[in-house]
């Protein structure tokens, strides 16, 4: 299988606080693979950098074989990106924003409004695409983000805290389009959480960091047999325990 | 690049234009305000000149003699006079200019020719009606005081005029100046103060237009950066699939596109505004041509000037763009350019009414090491004639245009304007 992701001794320090320490794992093509840990743990930071937004210290990061640092184009054409708290242009609907974004990656106006329909149809927000994205509710924001970054087929989607701070029904929902639309179009998955729920239901393999640090790797199976115990809350403070 | 860049422009401008604040501050006051207020200006303005035009005013002529006969005959012969009533009584005239159109009404007490004949001031007693306390409201009042002053200074003429013949030419008006400027070795006979005004009018004038055009630039460049971080758009902005420098100049490219259209639109609608106040008021066209004296801007410094112009505008909204960079939110990024733009204009402001050559030589540096003055003292140095100063300071604003540019390019390119923050929070009570 082919390598999405490729990351060895990623280093990143903000002052003098140290927010990845030789960070290293490798995401084969078409797995979806989630980061756990702990708030302050760095995995928004290994996204940020694996997105070109921010620049390692030291250290390596490879997508499909494209250094995020010098060939950050390169890495933006094939990927997509959802940060945490994202938000949507207020004064442009759901559907302007929605055609916003896919011009980027779209070579003519059939392709467009294919690649929009699409998005509207994972967003499941029919006639609300309509109004002005200021007065969506965060739910319905969120859908349309995760549509935006599932519309265009990336090869690697980037998602950090993909159902943060949506009610129970929007997360089931969101999860449900996130493992269908990967499954249904090989899209490679890597995704960060807090929640041992969504990430057992979602991930093929999880990596539990701690302080910059990579503790714990393995499908979620693995680790709850590592560990002897029921379920992946239970092991990961296992894990930060010995750690 | 295009694509990007097209793009960007077309989700830029809707946004702007979406703004509420944006379209009523800059678009909708002054396309409908403006004009609103200066059409009410001009109707009430018309009404009163209307009035005047037909002007009727009486006179109760209790001293009846050869001189109070004349001071009716004056007032007949004005041609802004359509009609003097003239009164039998008090009661009859307070009567009439309570309900008639009569403005007002002026007394000759008796005694009024006898007291002039005998050296000693004439007394007129002029009585109107107070209607309403509009602006305009009072102008028949000051018009017949008017009357009253001219016939005064006609009785002036007569009365100097039987003891020195030609009193008026000799003693009112003793001295005829007659004004020459010269201009590049040239005598030409126009006052050089009225030249300056001209000029003024004619040529720096124009340069209003662009000053409103780089403020509206500055606080819509800070507002368009900031907005992307408070909304949490940037991120993702910057994770697509196009340079950065696209986004930059996508982002200037529509705020100066969107400057343009509402600095258009305030100018029209100020100049509606300020005309307003002036309607059917005579004025004294004085109509030079600057280009006959060799003092209209030439097409060459036409060309100058708005290079000299385009690259101000670009370094005021590069800079806007970078100093906002580091604003968490807009109203910090408004905070800051607004805290910015007085003491931007303040030297831009003194060349609107100094004379750059007559300044010294350190002060002429200084301000031409200020890039915001360069249209000014360039105009100025090009009246002048010369050319070679203006083109060492449009050298000078392009490296610093394009230092400013590259370093809001770097900011956008590295992680920085994601990290950078200043926030201008209001403090809770309590805090």
């Amino acid at each position: 299988m082919n390598l999405a992701v490729e990351v060895k001794n990623l280093v990143k320090s903000f002052g003098n606080i140290k927010a990845l320490n030789n960070l290293s794992f490798q995401v084969t093509e078409g797995e979806i693979y989630g980061l756990i840990g702990p708030n302050g743990a760095g995995k928004t930071t290994t996204l940020r950098i694996l997105s070109t937004l921010i620049l390692p210290d030291s250290g390596s990061a490879r997508i499909f074989n494209y250094n995020v640092v010098s060939e950050a184009a390169e890495v933006r054409k094939i990927i997509s990106y959802l940060p945490e708290e994202a938000g949507a242009y207020k004064n442009l609907s759901g559907l302007e924003y929605l055609r916003f974004m896919a011009q980027f990656y779209v070579e003519n106006k059939e392709d467009l409004e294919k690649r929009v329909k699409e998005a509207a149809e994972i967003s499941e927000l029919g006639e609300r695409l309509k109004d002005r994205t200021k007065g969506y509710s965060k739910g319905m924001r969120r859908r349309l983000l995760v549509a935006r970054s599932l519309m265009h087929k990336p090869r690697l989607a980037i998602l950090d805290e993909p159902t943060s701070g949506l009610d129970v029904f929007h997360s089931q929902h969101v999860r449900r389009i996130i493992k269908k639309y990967a499954k249904e179009h090989g899209i490679t998955v890597l995704l960060s959480s807090h929640n041992m729920l969504e990430v057992e239901y979602l991930c093929d393999r999880i990596a539990l960091i701690n302080k910059g640090i990579l503790v714990e790797e393995g499908t979620p199976l693995e680790l709850k047999e590592r560990y002897s115990v029921s379920n992946l809350e239970e092991a990961f403070m296992k894990v930060v325990a010995h750690a | 690049m295009l694509k990007g860049l097209r793009i960007i422009i077309l989700k830029e401008l809707k946004e702007l234009i979406r703004d509420p604040k944006i379209l009523l501050g800059m678009i909708i006051f002054p396309v409908l305000m403006l004009p609103l207020m200066g059409g009410a200006v001009r109707i009430s303005t018309q009404t009163a000149m209307e009035s005047l035009k037909t002007l009727s005013i009486g006179v109760l002529d209790r001293d009846s003699t050869s001189l109070s006969q004349t001071f009716i005959s004056f007032l007949n012969s004005f041609p802004s006079v359509a009609k003097v009533t003239v009164f039998q009584s008090i009661e009859e005239a307070k009567e009439q200019l309570e309900n008639s159109s009569v403005i007002g009404v002026i007394e000759i007490p008796k005694g009024f020719s006898n007291n002039i004949t005998n050296n000693e001031k004439g007394r007129l007693e002029i009585y109107t009606v107070f209607k309403s306390g509009g602006i305009y409201s009072s102008l028949g009042t000051s018009t017949l005081i008017n009357l009253v002053n001219s016939f005064g200074d006609y009785l002036i003429i007569q009365k100097a005029s039987e003891k020195l013949p030609g009193f008026e030419r000799i003693v009112l008006s003793p001295i005829y100046v007659s004004e020459k400027t010269i201009i590049r070795g040239e005598e030409i006979p126009i006052s050089s103060s009225v030249l300056s005004t001209t000029i003024w009018q004619q040529s720096f004038g124009l340069l209003f237009g662009p000053v409103m055009l780089v403020i509206f630039a500055m606080q819509l460049g800070a507002a368009s950066t900031a907005s992307e971080k408070e909304d949490k758009t940037l991120e993702t902005l910057l994770t697509m699939p196009m340079d950065r420098i696209t986004i930059l100049v996508g982002k200037l490219s529509s705020v100066i596109l969107a400057s343009a259209i509402s600095t258009a639109a305030f100018i029209t609608s100020w100049n509606y505004y300020m005309t307003s106040f002036f309607e059917g008021f005579p004025q004294d066209q004085l109509n030079i041509s600057l280009e006959s004296l060799g003092l209209a801007p030439t097409l060459p410094m036409y060309v100058i000037t708005g290079v000299s112009l385009f690259l101000t505008i670009l370094f005021a909204l590069s800079f806007s763009v970078l100093i906002s960079s580091f604003a968490e939110d807009v109203r910090s990024a408004e905070t800051l350019i607004g805290s910015m733009v007085p003491i931007l204009f303040i030297p831009m402001f003194f060349l609107m009414f100094a004379d750059v050559n007559t300044l010294s030589i350190f002060s002429r540096i200084a301000l031409w090491l200020f890039p915001l003055t360069h249209p000014f003292l360039t105009l100025q140095t090009l009246f002048n004639g010369d050319y070679l100063t203006p083109l060492l300071g449009i050298c000078y604003l392009a490296i610093l245009t394009i230092g400013v540019l590259y370093l809001a390019a770097r900011f956008f390119s590295t992680g920085r304007i994601l990290t950078a923050k200043i926030r201008f929070k209001k403090r809770k009570a309590g805090e």
